[in-house]
């Protein structure tokens, strides 16, 4: 589908209220006294106006991203959400797809005109159809590669006289493609949320052996440069090194001319050749020099398929060889791509290394400079940036360079896909949040990232409560619990901790304004933690197990606002389900709630408190016995309850301390 | 006077009195788009529904808005039936959520569909929805087609009276 | 009465947070009997049933995004392109619908009437002002020296009309758009007398006398490229053949004139007459200019007020009656 914002071409666009009348004059005549001189027209393509009016559009930070829907029921508000929303909606596109395939009689009709493409049934081929080579040809022209397959094997079949041109060019397209049918080109979020499978598949070999292409690289008779070329760079792209080395060196024995992309391929899977980095560096040397003796002049891509090889050589002297590389063929005048900055970081910046400030030199060179694809290796030069300055350098200056890089002109299209775009943004927000002043932190970044650019893991969202802890600005924390909840990090036990942790210890101060509702808002909170959780319990096969600490410090927390219903609710809990808690609530919870039920006047619940305790085995519950006895006018039933669980003793205790306070009393009087 | 010069007497003076079938009840009373009052009075009407099609232009806005219908344009006939096509294929795919009538509008050759949802499905199951739609219509109507929907949380949202 | 959509928020917060809605009843807990000494029961108790027939709780949907814009945004890049009015994203407070008296006028939410109208929210004023900036690099300066109509038309005499048509449709064809209308003055041609003439009658109707401007339309062509090469074309060879004189052009007669030329008519021979009359053979008296130019206007513009008072005194002077 044409999409409006992929398709301008498909749209014109003069609006049409009345006749639009143009006129144009012409001269008939040279002899003019006065010489008019008319400026040319500036060329313009079907989509400079666009694009000159898209300039103009700025960042929002309330709205999502523009591929979600602007309504608020459907704008997603977590990472999951934001894939499952934009894969959902690309499999509607599919299935639409799928349905105009099956009934492609039903969609014969043109009303288009001049007529899209795009939204007419493609063609489908099955083994019974009559094919012909101009089907061979448009199906390679559409990157149709099952489609090509069967195609010429029906035409094999039926032993039709291919050119070798149409042979050359099925060759290529089954080498590019491994003879697998590729990822459409409409299928974008596919494309984006693809969690970069390839990385793992990146050092094995997936080449299809003995498959179409090589059949067909065997049949071409007589085999061309471009043939040879082809077969070796797509060997070499899907890891089959040894044959395509094997290829490669008859190929230089036997003087075929070999162009400067197939070297390329061979130098960046070197690695795969030989073994130890001595051995790989001189096969690169070696490489570098055959191609001097050809005359075959190296690209960009000679430039990184070198530096990638030397990042993944295992060498000592890596980082000689790659400065030793880029100086070389600076000289020659080949500007470097961000691929090359990448590996160059790659090299320098490891993990176990030294510390290397490459990165700054990086920078003066490349900022302020717009980039656009030239490598495929390009995207990965932010990840690994923002990765450097945050694990390697720590240096948030250095960060927000990058950042400033990364948002200047049409630099964002390099950020690649969606999983580096969050490790980006990971690494720049526990960057910022551990370098930057708090306030700021909230309010440049915090507020307009989150949540539409970028969700923060609960990692980071530790870091940023954490944050709050130390500087104590806890007018944060009501919007921090709701996107939490947001972004479904609530059964997170470390989170839970640490949000009920900073409520205990901040007490909010009701003279600022911003805090004077907060401690409702706390409470709140606290009762809204144990809802969730105990919703969630019911709903999960797998629920949350609690810990008495964390019940503890929610109580205690619900104490403070006086809510005596939530407060028992959460007592009875402790009570009943003790089997299903771990650990122990801390002792002060207890003392808190017994207090707040003397002020309510609940002695029974007061009572349940106690024997809590005493089942927990608490060595202060005698203390809370008595606090109890002293605090309630209690009756038979009360005491006799207080009894069984404190003990004897406690009434006993409690008598000789009446009257000695009123032996005290006496004597002061 | 006979009785037979009573009834020809009866029907000169009925025929001088007699109106024209132009004007005869049954031709004057229009039914179009008007709902009947129930004896309980509960039948939601939302704003649409309330007000009849004589108040188009006048409380009511259009539906469908396209230039079709301007002097010497193409395609007026098409064009109205593509909008009925849309409008079946929006009931039946969004079956029992749209809650009010589908607004098209037509700008160049992109067509451009609102209506009010109710939130009656999950939201990842809107999203195949309108992609699957968006789709599908534009590859029957060779145009590129966005939805641009409302979502209701309560249907009772758009019940302007009861009658 | 249109109920807005409940805005339940359970954390009182100024402006960004999510609202959840929850149920205020605390689950049910069986109090156990406190005479009994509860036991340790470490296998996994089970849990009240849950009635799997109650519908899951419809998610909660959070607050419309317009709460959180700032007053000063930059609205252009909130509502960048033509886009159906939606309430959640719109910061304004507005109603539409006829109510009677006494009533509320309908909010904005859930309201279909204001999504139908179109609405210009993409171009407010300074949108305008941006996107004007952003398009003055793709145009040009008029070009100097072609100020004023006279300068125009002098280095550009001709003029060249055509429409281009564009719809709400998926075509972008219309008949219309080939037809061509040419347009120049006649006197920007160069042409003598007989071309003229003769130019003229071979455009017929074409002509407007009042502008003397010729204008030519074609659209027999499907094309309007293919028009417009045929109206040069008849230009070109209008203006040719009216320079050409053909032989039969010389079998031109009185009857065939366009204008009355007073040397090849009988006024000629019977002023002469008139003049010579009773004079001896040799002299012959001619006609003055006077009268000649007098006749040739009566017959050529025709008879009004002025000339028949300027034939008269020219007669009066000729026959010396005055």
């Amino acid at each position: 589908m044409q999409h409006l914002r992929r398709s301008v071409s498909s749209i014109s666009y003069l609006n049409r209220s009345s006749l639009s009348r143009c006129t144009r004059f012409f001269a008939t005549s040279t002899e003019l006294e006065e010489k008019v001189e008319i400026p040319n027209y500036i060329q313009r393509s079907p989509t400079t106006i666009l694009r000159a009016l898209s300039q103009t559009v700025g960042f929002d930070p309330t709205a999502a991203h523009y591929k979600y829907h602007d309504d608020p029921y459907l704008i997603p508000l977590s990472n999951v959400g934001k894939r499952s929303f934009a894969l959902a909606m690309e499999s509607g596109r599919k299935s639409a797809k799928f349905i105009r395939q099956q009934h492609s009689n039903l969609f014969q009709h043109r009303e288009a005109d001049p007529p899209i493409e795009a939204f007419l049934p493609t063609k489908m081929y099955t083994i019974d159809s009559q094919v012909e080579i101009s089907d061979l040809t448009t199906s390679i022209e559409h990157s149709h590669v099952s489609d090509a397959i069967l195609v010429y094997a029906l035409l094999k079949k039926n032993n039709v006289e291919l050119t070798n041109d149409v042979k050359q060019s099925l060759l290529e397209l089954l080498c590019f493609y491994n003879c697998e049918e590729p990822l459409e080109e409409d299928m974008i979020e596919e494309r984006w949320f693809r969690q970069n499978q390839r990385l793992k598949e990146r050092n094995r070999k997936t080449w299809k052996d003995n498959d179409t292409a090589e059949q067909l690289y065997y049949e071409i008779e007589p085999k061309t440069p471009q043939t040879y070329a082809c077969i070796i760079r797509g060997m070499c792209k899907y890891y089959q090194v040894e044959k395509a080395y094997a290829i490669f060196q008859d190929c230089l024995a036997n003087n075929i001319k070999l162009d400067v992309d197939c070297f390329n391929s061979i130098l960046n899977v070197v690695r795969f050749i030989k073994e130890s980095a001595d051995l790989r560096w001189s096969v690169m040397l070696d490489l570098l020099k055959t191609m001097k003796e050809k005359g075959v002049s190296p690209n960009l891509g000679t430039l990184n398929a070198c530096l990638n090889s030397i990042s993944e050589m295992g060498s000592k002297n890596a980082k000689d060889y790659a400065i030793q590389i880029m100086t070389e063929f600076k000289n020659i005048g080949i500007e470097p791509s961000l691929a090359s900055y990448y590996h160059i970081l790659h090299t320098f910046c490891k993990d176990r290394g030294p510390v290397s400030h490459v990165l700054v030199d990086i920078l003066n060179e490349i900022e302020g400079k717009e980039f656009e694809m030239r490598d495929i290796k390009d995207t990965m030069f932010f990840v690994t940036a923002m990765d450097v300055c945050r694990n390697h350098l720590y240096d948030l200056n250095l960060a927000k360079r990058v950042d400033a890089f990364l948002h200047f002109g049409e630099n964002y299209n390099l950020i690649g896909d969606s999983y580096k775009e969050s490790i980006y943004y990971r690494n720049y927000f526990t960057l910022l949040v551990q370098a930057e002043p708090f306030d700021k932190f909230m309010a440049d970044y915090y507020h307009i990232l989150v949540p539409h650019v970028y969700i923060p893991e609960p990692s980071v969202m530790e870091e940023i409560l954490k944050a709050v802890e130390v500087t104590g600005a806890i007018d944060n924390i009501p919007l921090l619990w709701s996107h939490m909840i947001c972004f479904e990090q609530i059964s997170r036990d470390n989170l839970l901790a640490l949000i009920v942790r900073i409520m205990l210890q901040n007490k909010p101060d009701l003279t600022i304004k911003t805090q004077e509702n907060l401690k409702e808002t706390f409470s709140h909170i606290a009762w809204d933690i144990w809802s969730k959780i105990e919703e969630k319990n019911e709903l999960r096969s797998k629920p949350v197990v609690w810990t008495g600490k964390l019940l503890g410090d929610i109580l205690r927390i619900i104490c403070t606002s006086e809510d005596i219903d939530r407060a028992s609710v959460i007592m009875e809990k402790l009570l009943n389900d003790q089997q299903k808690i771990l650990g122990e609530s801390d002792y002060i919870a207890m003392e808190d709630y017994v207090q707040l039920c003397i002020t309510k006047k609940q002695p029974s619940k007061a009572i349940q408190c106690l024997q809590y305790c005493t089942e927990i085995g608490f060595n202060e519950s005698k203390n809370l016995a008595k606090t109890i006895c002293k605090g309630f006018t209690l009756d038979e039933n009360h005491t006799r309850r207080v009894v069984r669980y404190a003990g004897e003793s406690v009434i006993q205790e409690i008598e000789k301390e009446m009257q000695e306070e009123s032996a005290a009393k006496n004597v002061t009087q | 006077m006979s009785f037979s010069g009573l009834i020809k007497q009866n029907a000169l003076i009925s025929s001088q009195l007699s109106r024209g079938i132009q004007t005869s009840a049954i031709l004057a009373s229009v039914q179009s788009g008007r709902y009947k009052i129930t004896p309980k009075r509960d039948r939601p009407l939302t704003y649409e529904m309330a007000n009849p099609p004589h108040y188009i232009a006048h409380r009511k806005g259009w539906n469908s808005w396209n230039t079709s219908n301007l002097r010497g344009e193409l395609r007026t006939a098409q064009c109205i039936t593509e909008d009925a096509f849309i409008r079946k294929f929006m009931t039946g795919t969004w079956h029992s959520l749209v809650l009010s009538e589908v607004i098209i509008k037509r700008q160049f050759n992109h067509i451009r569909i609102a209506a009010l949802i109710k939130q009656g499905i999950s939201s990842r199951k809107m999203y195949f929805l309108i992609g699957y739609t968006e789709e599908l219509l534009s590859y029957w109507l060779q145009c590129p087609v966005t939805l641009e929907l409302q979502t209701i949380t309560d249907p009772k949202d758009v019940i302007f009276k009861y009658i | 009465m249109l109920k807005k959509i409940n805005l339940n928020s359970l954390i009182p917060l100024a402006q960004r947070t999510c609202f959840r809605n929850y149920s205020q009843e605390p689950a049910a807990v069986e109090t156990v009997h406190d005479d009994d000494f509860r036991v340790l029961n470490l296998r996994k108790t089970k849990g009240t049933q849950q009635q799997l027939s109650r519908r899951p709780k419809p998610p909660d949907v959070p607050p419309p995004r317009y709460k959180q814009m700032a007053v000063d945004q930059d609205w252009g890049a909130v509502w960048p392109g033509p886009k159906t009015f939606h309430p959640a994203s719109v910061p304004l407070p507005v109603r539409q619908g006829w109510v009677p008296l006494n009533k509320t006028v309908p909010g904005k939410f859930a309201n279909a009437e204001l999504m139908k109208i179109p609405n210009f929210l993409h171009l407010t004023p300074p949108v305008i002002a941006k996107q004007c900036e952003a398009l003055k690099q793709f145009c040009t300066p008029f070009p100097k020296g072609l100020e004023t109509e006279e300068q125009q038309e002098k280095h550009f005499p001709v003029q060249f009309i055509s429409s281009d048509y564009v719809h709400g449709l998926p075509t972008i064809r219309n008949p219309l758009s080939r037809i061509v209308t040419i347009k120049l003055k006649l006197s920007q041609l160069k042409l003598d007398e007989h071309a003229r003439d003769k130019f003229l009658r071979l455009i017929g109707e074409r002509y407007n006398e009042e502008t003397d401007e010729i204008t030519i339309v074609t659209d027999r062509c499907p094309l309007k490229q293919q028009n417009f090469d045929y109206a040069m074309y008849l230009l070109t060879a209008l203006y040719h053949e009216s320079r050409t004189v053909e032989e039969w052009e010389s079998s031109k007669q009185e009857g065939d004139m366009e204008y009355y030329n007073w040397h090849n008519n009988q006024s000629k021979v019977t002023s002469t007459e008139v003049l010579n009359w009773g004079l001896p053979g040799d002299s012959k008296v001619e006609p003055p200019q006077e009268y000649i130019s007098c006749v040739e206007n009566l017959m050529n513009e025709g008879e009004n007020e002025y000339n028949i008072n300027k034939y008269k005194e020219s007669v009066v002077k000729m026959l010396g009656l005055a």
